[in-house]
């Protein structure tokens, strides 16, 4: 009995003491860094060069993303997390966004001419181009991706707004190096979408696409020798669930202000961590180099910024808005004979007396101190200040007032005839309706109680209702049997109308209140239908954005939403780096990857 | 075992489809993607079939081609997306098994043999502990422990230098990132089998032929571990084999919580995304090897206890 104590813990202790002291430290190797990298390889006749020129070769920069990309092919890459790598790392279009400035500039194109009609676009490639394996990349590459981006069964992302009423835009090659795209009608938004088609090789990828197994080529299994890339860099290896490793790709065509080829840095890093928490914790650790968060973890992080070497960016608002709305869907469903929303509903849902109050009762500033610590800010229209280009500041606003909406509802007629706290409208269908939310998005279902607190100042009824994503989607796009819901939308980039057309479109299926209308169900609607297809069809821009801030106003107007905060967002970055233009638009930071390098000013008190 | 996982395949996919949505419902309150493309893509996964119908065709792909289809986020076969994890899955419950089994034998031998001492009701408490905290409290309160004192990594199952070590590094690595899941882990079924190996032991010690024993004078050592504490394992033996199983489950919640690469999350990321033939194809992995482990039970029985025959 003595001796059967010692044994087993014994072993116990000897393992755990050997998966204490084994393994990863605290990075404190120095980081050898140069002022020039080698390279062998001849300069593009036209690279691209920026005006500054500071920075230092070496080093590595370590990134989250939350979970894996599904694919390296830009063709179908879809969500963001994939987006995060084909856009801009590893692949780039004709044209560029910059987040910054948010205009669109060259990229693969140096330069770019358009006929007096805007029918007719030249682009001129840069001479010299080469993708990640030396190949040269010219003309033939574009209009191979041309060919594949309006393929019908692959239907590549992006490509649904490189039309015009359905018809693709023509490419034609003309000689190695420049290319022509007629449009079959004048397309205002143009030049912003040109840039969501990215180039790929043909001289990789022709044989898979002519075989009809273009999807799975490029997938996330194709090793990296095999991956050939145009951006700054090519993938050096990638682990599944853990991290992507990117290196240098030796062919790029930018240069800094010295004449030295970019990128700085001798590797990014990106680790999957699907857990929010465990990103904080990593970042605090000084595992990872940059993070970006919201405003429940902003006190904590601002507090640590001396301690763990950081600084924190106040990016401004996020390009995009929270809100709810009535379902103002009048038709009836085939499938149960019965209008999907009961006809005293739907009187007092299409009475914009009533939209008015609801707007007048909802206390914004309320919420972004409860829900966002005071951090973020109301709005009242579709598109959020933030949005520079395009936001009309001379849209209707109903801010907060409850006595006003008391009055409004009085003189509406919607009176509270039985003592209950509850009006009821002139028919005498109470004003009380579920709002459905995802029970996944804690800001989400902390607004929705918040709303139902302040409608109930004013006599109305809102009962929160949080359910699975998956079955609040169910609800918007399929059985439409609910009454109110609230959501948010962030913006397209580049922000361009032309991104939110289906929501603003009453044929569109994203016009939550009553979507994929066979007609305009109201006058307003219809008019707006009609301002939507005029600023898409007109090349000038100050005509577009006069057009569209009418429908802007048109939608502050008639409320078919009320909405209510753009939330902010921040960004943590360590400060021994350098060379870095934060923007609230993804991906944050590295949008400028091949800016990115160490400081050299940091280096004699960096141990990393 | 074939009928069971038929059964267990067709309940699953009968689930899946009652759950509201399919993979491309997020994509329908995508402004930027028309109404046009979602239906076609819908038309190629096959979406749009009754879900029998889709049910009949997956079953024929495995049986006749041995095809676990495609997973529609990745456009990889479902097998090479999950064979990774699955290893990664195997790695941490073998760990969390060894922990428990290792620690869970001696510390329920020690509480049965110095019954109502300090030995026995220590180990009472962390038993009443460790089967009452909640695995993912556990797992959080874990990843703040790694984060204040920096003893262990905060999550992941490799360093970022990972590549860079020698085969030893390498393994020291792993093992370093290993202790914190694994014991979040292991602490639940340990708590229960320590309790149970007490319990048995108890019972056995007080058989006659244990009394026996000790009349002949046989030292004390020899009469538990040689006489009683193989009958007292009989029925833990059995447990044994349904260990992977739970283990399995229990994982999926600590890979998730503690960013471990292996098939929980995978499985995690495909539902919420309903990425049908991933699922499946994930569901049908873990519920074999469950069947396997409970296999492996009855063998390890059949060998241990003369009594029964195989």
């Amino acid at each position: 009995m003595r001796s059967l104590l010692p044994l087993p813990l014994v072993i116990g202790l000897a393992c755990f003491l050997v998966g204490c002291g084994g393994g990863e430290k605290e990075r404190k190797t120095t980081v050898p860094v140069a002022d020039s990298r080698p390279d062998t390889i001849a300069h593009p006749e036209e690279p691209l060069v920026y005006e500054t020129g500071d920075g230092v070769f070496g080093g590595r920069y370590v990134a989250t993303v939350r979970s894996d990309p599904k694919t390296w092919n830009p063709m179908i890459a879809r969500e963001t997390s994939t987006t995060e790598f084909t856009s801009g790392i590893l692949f780039e279009g004709l044209v560029a966004f910059n987040n910054v400035t948010q205009e669109t500039g060259p990229a693969l194109a140096s330069s770019w001419e358009t006929s007096p009609d805007s029918l007719e676009w030249t682009f001129h490639l840069r001479r010299g181009l080469r993708w990640s394996d030396g190949a040269p990349l010219t003309a033939a590459d574009v209009i191979f991706s041309a060919e594949v981006f309006y393929d019908e069964d692959i239907h590549a992302s992006g490509s649904d707004i490189c039309k015009v009423e359905g018809e693709p835009f023509r490419f034609r090659r003309v000689g190695d190096h420049t290319v022509r795209i007629e449009l079959p009608g004048p397309y205002g938004p143009f030049l912003s979408v040109i840039g969501s088609m990215y180039v790929i090789p043909r001289h990789v990828l022709e044989t898979a696409y002519r075989e009809g197994k273009f999807e799975s080529a490029y997938g996330t299994s194709a090793g990296p020798a095999s991956l050939v890339s145009s951006g700054p860099w090519r993938l050096a290896s990638y682990q599944a669930q853990q991290r992507i490793t990117f290196r240098p790709n030796p062919y790029y065509y930018r240069f800094d202000a010295k004449g030295r080829r970019l990128p700085y840095l001798d590797e990014l890093v990106y680790l999957i961590l699907p857990d929010q928490n465990a990103e904080l914790l990593k970042f605090e650790a000084g595992d990872t180099d940059q993070l970006y968060f919201r405003a429940e973890d902003y006190a904590r992080l601002k507090d640590r910024e001396a301690e763990g070497d950081y600084t924190v960016y106040e990016l401004g608002m996020e390009m995009g808005t929270s809100f709810f709305w009535f379902n103002q869907n009048t038709r009836t469903d085939e499938r149960t004979e019965k209008p999907y929303v009961a006809p005293g509903k739907q009187a007092i849902f299409g009475d914009l007396e009533f939209r008015r109050a609801v707007s007048r009762a909802v206390d914004r500033k309320s919420i972004s101190n409860a829900v966002y610590f005071g951090l973020a800010e109301p709005v009242y229209g579709p598109i959020p200040p933030v949005n520079r280009k395009w936001y009309n500041p001379g849209i209707v606003r109903f801010p907060y007032d409850p006595e006003q909406a008391r009055a409004i509802l009085d003189a509406a007629g919607y009176r509270d005839s039985d003592g209950d706290g509850v009006r009821e409208s002139p028919s005498g269908t109470p004003l009380s309706f579920t709002l459905i939310t995802n029970v996944d998005n804690r800001q989400r279902v902390a607004m929705a109680n918040m709303v139902a607190d302040d409608l109930k100042q004013v006599g109305i009824e809102c009962r929160p209702t949080p359910m699975e994503f998956n079955a609040v989607i169910t609800k918007l796009t399929d059985s439409w049997d609910y009454d109110a819901c609230l959501l948010s939308l962030t913006g397209g980039i580049p922000p361009d109308p032309i991104m939110s057309a289906n929501v603003f479109l009453s044929s569109g299926s994203s016009h939550f209140w009553d979507p994929r209308q066979p007609s305009p169900a109201t006058a307003w609607e219809a008019e707006v239908d009609r301002l939507m297809r005029e600023q898409v069809a007109r090349s000038d821009p100050a005509a577009r954005k006069r057009i569209f801030d009418r429908v802007q106003f048109l939608v502050s107007e008639n409320i078919p939403a009320v909405y209510l905060v753009s939330q902010p967002g921040f960004l943590a970055v360590r400060n021994r780096f350098t060379g870095t233009t934060p923007s609230v638009l993804r991906p944050w930071i590295l949008w400028r990857s091949d800016l990115v390098s160490l400081d050299p000013e940091q280096f004699a008190t960096m141990e990393n | 075992m074939i009928p069971v996982l038929l059964g267990i395949s067709l309940l699953t996919f009968a689930v899946i489809q009652l759950a509201p949505g399919d993979f491309l419902s997020t994509m329908e309150l995508n402004p930027q993607i028309s109404g046009d493309t979602i239906d076609s893509m819908r038309a190629r996964f096959g979406l749009d079939q009754p879900w029998w119908m889709q049910y009949l065709l997956w079953l024929r792909n495995i049986l006749f081609h041995l095809d676990f289809g495609e997973s529609f986020s990745r456009h990889q076969p479902v097998f090479t997306v999950l064979a990774p994890a699955i290893l990664n899955t195997l790695v941490l419950a073998l760990a969390a098994a060894v922990l428990t089994w290792g620690l869970a034998i001696p510390l329920g031998v020690l509480a049965a043999v110095k019954q109502n001492t300090w030995i026995d009701r220590g180990s009472s408490l962390v038993a009443y502990l460790g089967l009452s905290v909640p695995e993912v409290f556990l797992a959080l309160l874990m990843i703040l422990l790694a984060a204040k004192t920096g003893w262990f990594p905060v999550s992941g199952m490799v360093s970022v230098d990972h590549d860079t070590l020698s085969p030893l590094g390498k393994a020291l690595d792993l093992l370093h990132h290993l202790v914190l899941p694994a014991f979040v882990l292991a602490t639940v079924p340990l708590a229960g089998r320590m309790r149970q190996m007490r319990a048995n032991l108890l019972d056995v010690l007080r058989a006659d032929y244990v009394t026996t024993a000790r009349a002949k004078g046989l030292h004390e050592r020899t009469v538990v571990v040689k006489h009683a504490l193989r009958n007292a394992l009989n029925p833990l033996i059995t447990l044994f084999g349904y260990t992977l199983g739970t283990l399995l489950s229990g994982a999926f919640l600590v890979e998730v919580v503690m960013s471990w690469p292996g098939l929980g999350r995978i499985t995690i990321e495909a539902l919420v995304a309903r990425d049908l033939y991933l699922m499946m194809g994930s569901v049908m992995m873990a519920s074999t090897l469950l069947i396997l482990g409970n296999l492996v039970a009855d063998l390890l029985l059949a060998i241990a206890d003369p009594r029964i025959q195989v």
